[in-house]
């Protein structure tokens, strides 16, 4: 099923790659990229928000969302059931998520990185970008990009950009053996000269409590100064998949358990490399993890939530991929790596 | 060591019941003292000899059994010091004690080895979609929800 739905997604893509172009493919697809990735500094809007993973269960959120530009948002969550009624406020610095169900006010600040331009040098290298006909997304008018990789040359993704405001109004994403990872979309959308800002103040109403929320960890581009502050001797990969390259790095104390990270881009997608002195697999939770070899050594993979989780241990350390990228090619990353 | 304390003890060091210093005591006395070590061997001979008398068994004359029980009946019971001393006898102290070091070697063990929280491969998950925010790929609705999802849960836990 997997398999037929591949093929019939790769012979979808090039045929819609192959439909002639209007006298607008000569954009410059880098730039509408790019005037993509920030449209949402310029302009204000209201509307409804369907994303779907696909994996090994399929998972959707349904959210509306209010933008005031250019840093205030404010997303209400209709679907999944877990999280409805949830409410998320926040501007780009801070967020506050309120959780009616235990009166609880989360005070969250991980979302700066949000606001991190696209490197359009590196998706230049890794990438070209088609420019397509005008095709309508919730009711609006909007260019089709695909971008195409120039090492694999399958399609890593396809954007619909409004023709009027550059917003992304639907994104699909594939992994490399081109099936869909993950499709978001807007189900209605109007956009306004301003929302109240009411919408967006972060208050703590009467009978609920603020606190903190999860600390994720301050990363830094510097691997020097991450490396340094571990209590093991970290191993880096000796090659990376194509196109990808050392971006950023972070050190957690999880508990008595100190962990490294290494996150690897290359411009579009996102590999992690989690490094930690236990030598033992991390605790499976949802669906239960494959066998897969890296290397000559055992690892195990799982499929959670949109994402690929590879893990093996050698020397006494445990290593663990995260990814949108298939368990096949996270496996031959990690097998570059010499320990 | 006197021979009238080596010959107090002489019984609990057949039985092997002396703890070990003051077993070794006896055993270097006995090696220097004839008069001692026939003593001990009276001892282990006439404990042999019941013992072969009596390796069947055999059923003691109900005299002998209401003679037992009239004995028994008649002794007083124990006073405190007397059960304390009996409780801090070397046979009944050291297996408590031995046990009491192991017990005290398996929590400790266990600190050290399960202190540190299993790392679940959601909370890589989390991460890696965490410190990925800022990627072009990233679609943020799913990631809030992904993020948010934890504190709700903590929360949950949390509640009463």
């Amino acid at each position: 099923m997997r398999r037929k739905r591949a093929l019939f997604l790769i012979a979808a893509a090039a045929a819609w790659l192959l439909l002639p172009c209007r006298a607008g493919a000569a954009t410059d697809g880098y730039a509408l990229l790019k005037q993509a990735v920030s449209a949402d500094d310029h302009v204000s809007f209201s509307g409804t928000i369907t994303s779907l993973m696909y994996g090994q269960s399929t998972t959707a959120t349904v959210v509306r969302i209010e933008h005031r530009a250019p840093n205030q948002w404010r997303l209400w969550y209709v679907a999944p059931a877990d999280a409805y009624g949830r409410l998320i406020v926040s501007n780009e610095s801070v967020q506050y998520q309120y959780e009616p169900k235990t009166g609880k006010v989360f005070s969250n600040d991980w979302i700066s990185p949000l606001v991190a331009a696209p490197d359009v040098a590196r998706i230049r290298r890794n990438y070209s970008v088609l420019v397509a006909d005008l095709a309508t997304v919730a009711g609006r008018s909007a260019r089709r990009l695909a971008l195409v990789s120039n090492y694999t040359h399958t399609l890593a993704q396809r954007l619909w950009i409004d023709s009027e405001t550059n917003l992304v109004l639907r994104r699909e994403v594939y992994h490399a053996d081109s099936t869909l990872a993950a499709k978001t979309e807007f189900d209605n959308i109007a956009f306004v000269k301003d929302l109240p800002p009411d919408l967006f103040k972060m208050s703590v109403p009467a009978g609920m409590t603020l606190v903190p929320g999860t600390d994720y960890g301050t990363s830094t581009p510097d691997l020097t100064a991450v490396t340094s502050r571990l209590t093991f001797k970290a191993v880096a990969p000796s090659e990376l998949a194509d196109g990808f390259a050392f971006e950023k790095g972070s050190v957690e104390q999880r508990g008595r358990v100190q962990s490294a990270e290494f996150v690897y881009s290359d411009g579009l997608r996102s590999i992690s490399l989690f490094e930690n002195p236990t030598g033992r697999f991390p605790d499976f939770d949802g669906p239960p993890p494959k066998p897969i070899e890296v290397g000559a050594l055992a690892g195990k993979y799982q499929l959670l939530t949109g994402q690929t989780l590879l893990s093996w241990n050698a020397t006494g350390l445990n290593f663990t991929m995260v990814g949108d990228i298939t368990a096949k090619e996270l496996a031959r990353i990690a097998s570059l790596i010499k320990t | 060591m006197t021979c009238q304390e080596c010959r107090n003890q002489l019984l609990d060091y057949t039985r092997h019941e002396l703890d070990a210093a003051q077993d070794a005591l006896i055993f270097e006395h006995l090696s220097t003292c004839a008069d001692c070590r026939a003593r001990q061997q009276a001892e282990v001979d006439l404990t042999d000899a019941i013992r072969a008398q009596y390796a069947e068994d055999r059923e003691l004359p109900m005299a002998v059994i209401a003679g037992v029980r009239q004995a028994m009946r008649s002794r007083p019971a124990p006073t405190f010091v007397e059960t304390v001393r009996a409780a801090l006898r070397p046979a009944i102290v050291a297996p408590a004690a031995a046990a009491v070091l192991i017990i005290a070697g398996l929590v400790r063990f266990s600190q050290l080895h399960q202190a540190s929280p299993a790392l679940t491969s959601s909370y890589f998950v989390r991460q890696h979609v965490a410190q990925t925010l800022g990627s072009p790929s990233s679609d943020r609705s799913w990631s809030a929800y992904l993020l948010t999802s934890e504190n709700a849960k903590t929360a949950e836990a949390g509640a009463p």
